[in-house]
């Protein structure tokens, strides 16, 4: 199996006729992106809007971003659109590097966090650093919030990959060439090196709190092997999680940090065997299911080490750490990383399940601190819904305006497969 | 194969509708989350196992003020020691947050409770009890 990324630059986004790119700048016609959006006949309206890093602006309440993606003989989010479904993972992809498709508009009360193009909240996540062709989407009356969040991700998806079809005639783009064998043959790739595998939780447990793995629901399959090239190719999507600074955006998952770090490291520090990919769901009965398949999988890869990302957190945390416990106790030594809810003065237990064999945690920061951001010249969507978001409350927009928010309110605040720019790091 | 005796503990009064016949049913309307979890934790010293995780669905602690506690009742058999860890464990998130004064838009309950009464339903798919 070889996937080749082709990374076309994007630095700036305009408005404009005939769709294209230009240099490193996206031209987006909006006529015929709302021709392909008004399609879905579910939708009454939709409009669109720019953020580009360093504006005075806020994006709120954020859906989901993701990176445009094409393939010029295939489709990326496989499984979302056709029956006739393609593996991911194989041929060409085109990338566009720097510019975000990103997805606002309310589905339900429990809102999604915001995004700020600068001041102190554009310096805790990725998402500030990228150009956003925002899409503000307005459903007709009859459908319901189920409907309502399918509506919002199928048309985030299809524009993403509509607009990244431009960048099939451009030749100046970065080629990444990444290559996956079948496990025999990873598994003797480097005799010499300890093996790793990636267990991979994902949200799993209804209406804005699911993942979709080639169009399926995750809740309703066990865990799952899967190569890093399908994830490049956008195999699994967000369901609109709620929880911004901990949900794993379809950009997270398309740009995951720890199959980067894992591919960056692979062959020298150890060898990537694998991905288990496990669903995190409600029910203990599941949990433990989940777990004696997730750890027998690892195991069966050989593994001497494995690598654990989550997603939410609170009941997740409990599938962290029985995973984490059984391989450990498989004598396959065991990262974990997560987030901690310390109290905004970081003096509480941070964790609201842990077991002793957790001895090896990467924490992506207490995401109870507070900011107070100062008010912003321009807001995409509704700023009083900063009242209805995870890390925010009825008292967090100021008389002069500041907004008082948790970390956890700022999308991609304390990403838990560490894409963010807040940590602890060897100096 | 003896039906299992399930019980429940909520105090979202919007999943009322949803529950099988199988369940026993202890409402606490405007209790807060920590009397939810305080009963459930008073039913497990009794013999009650956890069939859900009751943070399930509050993602993040104290986004919402709705809590549902899904129990497996066994009166009579030792404890079980895990459901109890797990329950003290979310009142000791819970109590990281007694001070904090969150205050929810009065606006957005009815919503909440849709959440909660969604991820009810989807634990009761899995659980299988109709």
């Amino acid at each position: 199996m070889e996937l080749e990324l082709r990374k076309i630059a994007i630095r700036n986004i305009e408005f404009g006729t005939p769709a294209r790119i230009e240099g490193d700048t996206l031209i987006a016609d909006p006529d015929e992106m709302r021709e392909l959006i008004l399609e879905d006949s579910r939708i009454k309206n939709v409009s669109f809007d720019i953020a580009l890093p360093g504006s005075s602006t806020r994006i709120l309440p954020v859906k989901d971003v993701i990176e445009p993606r094409a393939k010029p003989d295939g489709e990326t989010f496989p499984g979302t659109f056709h029956e006739d479904m393609q593996e991911g993972g194989e041929g060409i992809t085109y990338c566009l590097e720097g510019c975000v498709v990103t997805t606002t508009g309310p589905i339900v009360g429990f809102q999604e966090g915001l995004i700020d193009m600068s001041g102190p909240a554009a310096e805790y996540n990725v998402y500030s650093k990228l150009c956003h062709l925002v899409m503000i989407l307005e459903k007709q009356d009859y459908v319901d919030p189920h409907e309502h969040e399918e509506v919002v991700r199928l048309a985030g998806l299809k524009l993403a990959q509509n607009i990244a079809e431009l960048g099939f005639l451009v030749e100046d783009f970065k080629s990444e060439v990444y290559r996956w064998g079948n496990i025999g043959e990873n598994y003797n790739a480097y005799p010499d090196l300890p093996r790793v595998v990636y267990v991979y939780n994902c949200m799993s447990q209804g209406l804005l709190h699911d993942s979709y793995l080639y169009g399926r629901d995750s809740k309703i399959i066990v865990p799952t092997m899967l190569t890093p090239l399908e994830i490049f190719d956008g195999a699994l999507v967000s369901g609109n999680c709620v929880s911004p600074g901990s949900k794993t955006t379809t950009y997270m998952h398309q740009n995951n940090a720890c199959i980067k770090e894992l591919f960056k490291r692979h062959g020298k520090d150890f060898n990537f065997v694998g991905i288990v990919l496990c669903p995190l769901m409600t029910t203990l009965k599941e949990k433990f299911r989940n777990r004696m398949l997730t750890v027998r999988q690892v195991k069966m890869l050989g593994a001497d080490g494995a690598l654990i990302s989550q997603e939410g957190f609170g009941n997740p945390t409990t599938d962290l750490m029985i995973v984490c416990q059984e391989l450990e106790r498989n004598g396959i030594k065991t990262v974990i990383i997560t987030n901690e809810d310390a109290g905004i003065d970081g003096m509480s237990e941070s964790l609201p399940d842990s077991v002793p064999e957790a001895n090896a945690i990467v924490t992506t920061g207490n995401s109870n601190a507070t900011l107070m951001l100062p008010a912003m010249e321009k807001t995409i969507g509704v700023l009083k819904d900063i009242e209805r978001v995870c890390g925010g409350n009825v008292n967090s927009i100021q008389p002069d305006g500041r907004l008082l928010v948790e970390i956890h309110g700022i999308m991609g605040g304390h990403n838990l497969q560490g894409n963010t720019y807040v940590g602890a790091v060897t100096i | 194969m003896t039906p299992m005796k399930a019980s429940i503990i909520s105090n979202n009064v919007d999943i009322e509708d949803l529950l099988p016949s199988a369940f026993s049913v202890t409402f606490l309307p405007g209790a807060p989350a920590r009397e939810v979890l305080r009963a459930a934790r008073d039913r497990i010293h009794l013999g009650a196992k956890l069939l859900a995780h009751p943070m399930a669905g509050r993602l993040r602690p104290n986004e919402t003020p709705y809590m549902t506690v899904f129990l497996k009742e066994a009166d009579g058999v030792p404890l079980d020691l895990p459901s109890l860890e797990i329950i003290e464990y979310c009142l000791a998130e819970d109590a990281k947050y007694a001070n904090a004064g969150k205050k929810y838009d009065e606006a957005m309950l009815p919503d909440l409770r849709f959440i909660g009464r969604e991820l009810a339903e989807s634990t009761l798919k899995e659980l299988d009890i109709r």
